[in-house]
């Protein structure tokens, strides 16, 4: 009997690491700068304008206390925020009905602040994003990616800059534009890492 | 046995209640009517039961308004008569297949939060308003992936039909301004 007990929290530990597993990284500002050479630190940000109202902790389903318990609120999750990837260049992200587009290098994103984001040091392409407009089924919009960035050889931190995305009434984005405002991202790098880190400059562009 | 049946009343009642959602429109003066006509000829299901709107300058939670569907020469008119203004699209139609009875499959179209091509307008006046007519064709796309579909326009009823239709259908809170919209004509 109690080993039957142990082997079904087993399971359901399981189950919540694999699901916990799929969800996005919220944690948007690394502690430290990489000590290795192979990693380097994407400062940027986002902004959709005109911002969008939400509505979340509307989802009433039986389960929906227990999912709050387990991963977070969908305030913490999803709040003003874009999901999206930062996945080396050329990476193809295959989705089939096994996988979540949500799986692997995600992130959710705050909106208006900046990210401080540790990646592989490579060409890194910006994965098309969602913003959640609540959190009952899936109720979301898509906002367009393709953005490459160079990266640096080897400073510490890179500025990418602030994706703009411009959108009309009914939700579509209608323009895209990447914004430099390296000398704010800068002055908040040398805050968060010290006087003395590597910032250099490399501007979201168009991927082909 | 009368408090078994009480007990199994109480909870239907109360299931039902929480399946409710939305408030009462009491005041239909800053409110317009909303109609759109789709024909299922080419889509999965032959009946519309149902469908909805949604006005995308309120919070997701009070934006979903439940439209009216009701059989129009060979097609289906969806409506609804308290729109508010702002930015609306037509939202979702749920069509179910029937001969006599109904199946068990409801197909859900659902036209997505995002985008202003099909079926939305930006409602900036109080009055009747006609989001266009639709052909809807369902696309099957294998065994492993879901079923998609997509919308062309089409020829759909003519604007005094669909007025005369909703005078007739739509009830009294808005038939002064339906009456005034087919007087214009």
């Amino acid at each position: 009997m109690a080993f039957a007990r142990t082997l079904r929290m087993a399971a359901a530990a399981a189950i919540c690491a694999a699901l916990a597993a799929c969800l996005p990284k919220t944690d948007t500002v690394a502690d430290n700068v990489p000590r290795g050479a192979d990693k380097v630190i994407l400062v940027g940000s986002f902004e959709i304008t005109p911002s969008i109202p939400q509505s979340l902790n509307n989802n009433k389903r039986v389960a929906a206390p227990l999912e709050r318990a387990l991963f977070g609120s969908p305030e913490e999750l999803v709040g003003n925020r874009l999901v999206t990837g930062f996945l080396p260049y050329g990476t193809r992200v295959t989705k089939t009905i096994y996988s979540s587009p949500l799986k692997g290098t995600t992130h959710s994103v705050p909106l208006d602040d900046l990210f401080f984001i540790e990646v592989d040091r490579s060409a890194i392409e910006l994965q098309p994003g969602q913003y959640f407009l609540s959190d009952v089924g899936v109720d979301a919009i898509r906002l367009p990616g393709g953005f490459v960035t160079a990266t640096h050889p080897t400073a510490q931190v890179v500025y990418v800059g602030t994706v703009r995305y411009q959108r009309d009434d009914f939700y579509a984005i209608t323009d895209v534009r990447v914004i430099d405002r390296y000398s704010q991202a800068a002055a908040q790098a040398r805050r968060l890492y010290g006087p003395n880190v590597t910032i250099a400059k490399s501007l979201w562009r168009r991927g082909r | 046995m009368n408090l078994l049946r009480s007990f199994f009343l109480f909870l239907g009642l109360t299931i039902l209640s929480a399946c409710s959602t939305g408030q009462e429109i009491t005041d239909f003066s800053d409110r317009s009517v909303g109609y759109v006509w789709v024909n299922l000829d080419d889509a999965r299901g032959n009946k519309v039961v149902g469908g909805s709107f949604r006005n995308l300058q309120r919070p997701a939670n009070q934006s979903f308004f439940s439209a009216g569907a009701r059989k129009l020469g060979d097609g289906y008119l969806l409506y609804h008569i308290g729109l508010p203004m702002g930015p609306t699209k037509l939202s979702t139609v749920d069509s179910m297949f029937c001969v006599g009875l109904c199946g068990n499959t409801i197909n859900v179209y659902d036209f997505g939060a995002q985008g202003g091509d099909v079926a939305a307008m930006n409602i900036r006046s109080r009055g009747v308003h006609d989001f266009g007519s639709y052909a809807i064709i369902s696309q099957s796309n294998g065994l492993f992936r879901p079923g998609s579909f997509e919308v062309r326009r089409t020829r759909g009823p003519s604007r005094r039909q669909v007025l005369e239709f909703l005078l007739e259908d739509a009830g009294d809170d808005q038939r002064a301004l339906i009456q005034a919209a087919l007087n214009r004509l």
